[in-house]
């Protein structure tokens, strides 16, 4: 069997061979430390998996945060060419189709306006922020509500005067991702997920309000409103229910279809179809449908939240600058222009927990990041710094313009919760300054700052790669877990 | 390449005899259930399934598998002895009935129906019974009870086709292995 080998620092290479029916080589992007761990994880065995898929481009990467998911590796990017029998992998996107995080800067001062005030904060926003299992969102919609968002996305909160137009421009395509089928979506998912609109759901999802640290690139934050000092929220959610049995659905669909195509590959979770099939552009469809959901859905509790701030601060909402600085998504597949070997290919682009990262002068930015690049914005665990990066325009030719988009976990749960009890966590993150409000205390250690790797190692091997460059670093100062 | 086996979290059984145990993973979480025959298999699986969503734990220090399923040892015929595990209303009875080609499709369509039933209506299994696991179909009843306290498990997106084997197990019976996307 071949062995991976480094091909420059923090860039390793896992050659053709290393599972059987490779058509590509895999390349992760991690320091030696972040590698050996990746091994150990059998998240490079998934790298090398990934690789095997019918008209894949170019290799299988893998970001610093890589880790062992469940098909892909979390932290998996994979282009194919749909013109050369090239496939789309619901498992490459994941259950959690459109899952992203987004950050909200203010005017709000930590030491002047909120210090005092953020135990009030973090009560208030719990009683408001619906989260855990299952639930009411806050917006919940009708059948024909739902349908507006599956196409609409952003807009139809916005039309309800949820929100203001900006919110919109700092989102991903627009805050709409076109080409959702509301068809495509089952009437079971409508069933599973349409009252959440609005609500955070459970694992790792969190809301956070931060404190920015340290700006190490002046430019780039002072472009997205950034200061040291200042207070932000930073959201991670998905689409809920409705992105979970859509994926379900589908993969159901192609996990029949995949073998009788004649398609073999080395996990069950990897089954795919060519993108040109009618079955594929079902599930692009009903994925678009339900990215479209999740950037609703975080849209809807970011206004929660300035409503939230504006009532316990006893300020209106438009004096407290709580502007969307930028809203990624870090499950989704998409169709994008790459030049490949001198010459610009349209490629199905799977990002499974890593985020796109387009460089400066990128055409599909806002003119307010054009020279800066895109804002990636990358959460921690509680307890532990997250970062804003923007991307660097070089990883447009190393990783389909993509990086990092967490710490990435490095323990199991069972074992980060025999570690530490909940209570006994809490108690810690709070004597270090954290407070937290979780729906389930018992489940809280499960994601402990210690079941994740060093977020500030995976930012700087991606600055070192030239992935994406650190703009900010933020601190925790309250949690709202799922 | 290093193959690491999934850790047990805890055993509720030997090879021959009816179980299940959660596997470990760094992000999700895995099942690892067998039976006597492929519906007691299945019944197992569901019941971790039940496990992590915070619907019943086993019994304390019972060693054995949970007793609140009429599973391999009470298929008696008649209607099944449910006992629910949570507290809340009475339990309701469910018919579930799955179609695929394969017993890894089957068991993989049963336990996601078993999870959408739980979401839409925001209830917590109390029960299980296999009836049948053969010609492309798997047919049976799952209880739940609602009303009671929110069930204080995970959240499951999905069960996942990861590294699925619904197999003879070589200790004889049917061995099953499954992840969750947490």
């Amino acid at each position: 069997m071949s062995e991976p080998r480094r091909l420059e620092p923090s860039v390793w290479e896992i050659p053709v061979g290393y599972v059987e029916g490779m058509r590509v080589p895999g390349i992760v992007f991690a320091s030696d430390e972040l590698f050996d761990r990746a091994v150990e994880d059998r998240a490079v065995e998934q790298v090398a998996n990934v690789a095997t898929l019918p008209g894949i481009v170019g290799a299988s990467y893998a970001m610093p945060d890589i880790h062992w998911g469940y098909g892909f590796p979390i932290g998996g990017v994979a282009a194919t060419d749909p013109a050369e029998g090239g496939v789309v992998s619901p498992g490459g996107v994941g259950f959690d189709i459109g899952c992203g995080v987004r950050l909200l800067r203010s005017d709000l001062d930590w030491d002047a306006d909120v210090r005092e005030r953020i135990g009030e904060l973090v009560g208030a926003l719990a009683r408001r922020i619906p989260r855990g299992p299952g639930g009411a969102g806050l917006l919940p919609l009708d059948r024909a509500g739902v349908d507006r968002v599956l196409v609409e996305g952003v807009r139809l909160p916005l039309a309800r005067g949820i929100g203001v137009e900006a919110d919109a421009a700092a989102c991903e395509d627009g805050g709409t991702v076109p080409g959702a089928d509301p068809a495509q979506v089952s009437d079971r998912a409508y069933q599973r997920g349409a009252p959440q609109l609005g609500s955070l759901g459970g694992g790792n999802h969190f809301l956070e309000v931060q404190v920015v640290d340290q700006v190490r690139d002046q430019p780039a934050a002072a472009a997205m409103g950034l200061t040291a000092g200042q207070v932000c929220v930073m959201l991670h959610t998905g689409s809920r229910g409705i992105g979970h049995q859509t994926c379900t659905d589908h993969l159901k669909v192609i996990d029949r279809l995949s073998p009788a195509l004649g398609i073999r590959v080395p996990d069950r979770q990897l089954s795919c179809v060519p993108v040109q099939r009618p079955e594929a552009a079902a599930y692009l469809g009903a994925m678009r449908a339900a990215a479209n959901f999740a950037l609703a859905n975080r849209h809807v509790l970011a206004d929660g939240v300035r409503q939230v701030f504006a009532e316990v601060l006893g300020r209106p909402v438009a004096d407290l600058g709580m502007d969307l600085v930028y809203d990624v998504s870090h499950n989704l597949a998409k169709l994008e222009e790459h030049e490949v070997e001198g010459r610009p290919r349209t490629l199905c682009v799977h990002r499974k927990g890593a985020t796109r990262a387009l460089g400066p002068g990128h055409p599909d930015l806002p003119d307010r990041y054009r020279d800066v690049g895109q804002p990636v914005i990358n959460p921690g665990s509680m307890g532990t710094f997250s970062y804003v990066l923007a991307g660097d325009r070089r990883a447009g030719a190393r990783s389909f313009a993509s990086t990092c988009h967490g710490a990435g976990r490095s323990m199991s749960r069972t074992r980060a919760r025999k570690l530490m009890s909940g209570p006994d966590l809490r108690r810690k993150l709070e004597a270090e300054g954290v407070v937290l409000a979780a729906s389930n205390w018992k489940l809280l250690s499960e994601e402990a700052p210690y079941a994740y790797k060093d977020a500030t190692a995976v930012v700087e091997t991606c600055e070192r790669v030239g992935l994406s460059r650190v703009v900010a670093r933020l601190r925790p100062a309250g949690v709202l877990k799922g | 390449m290093a193959q690491r086996p999934g850790v047990p979290d805890h055993d509720h059984g030997g090879p021959r005899r009816a179980g299940y145990e959660l596997l470990e993973h760094t992000a999700d979480v895995g099942i690892r259930a067998r039976g006597p025959t492929l519906e007691a298999a299945f019944e197992q699986a569901t019941e971790g399934l039940a496990e992590v969503l915070g619907a019943l734990a086993p019994p304390e220090g019972s060693g054995g598998p949970p007793g609140w399923s009429p599973g391999a040892s009470g298929r008696s015929g008649g209607p099944p002895g449910w006992s629910p595990g949570g507290s809340g209303g009475p339990a309701e009875a469910v018919v579930v009935e799955v179609a695929a080609g394969d017993p890894g499709g089957l068991l993989v369509d049963w336990l996601n129906e078993v999870l959408w039933l739980r979401e839409v209506r925001q209830a917590v299994v109390a029960g299980v019974r296999v009836e049948r696991v053969a010609d492309g179909a798997a047919v049976g009843e799952v209880a739940f009870t609602s009303g009671g306290p929110a069930p204080d498990g995970t959240s499951v997106k999905a069960v996942t086709y990861h590294r699925l084997r619904v197999e003879p197990d070589p200790g004889g019976g049917w061995l099953i292995e499954v992840y969750l996307d947490v």
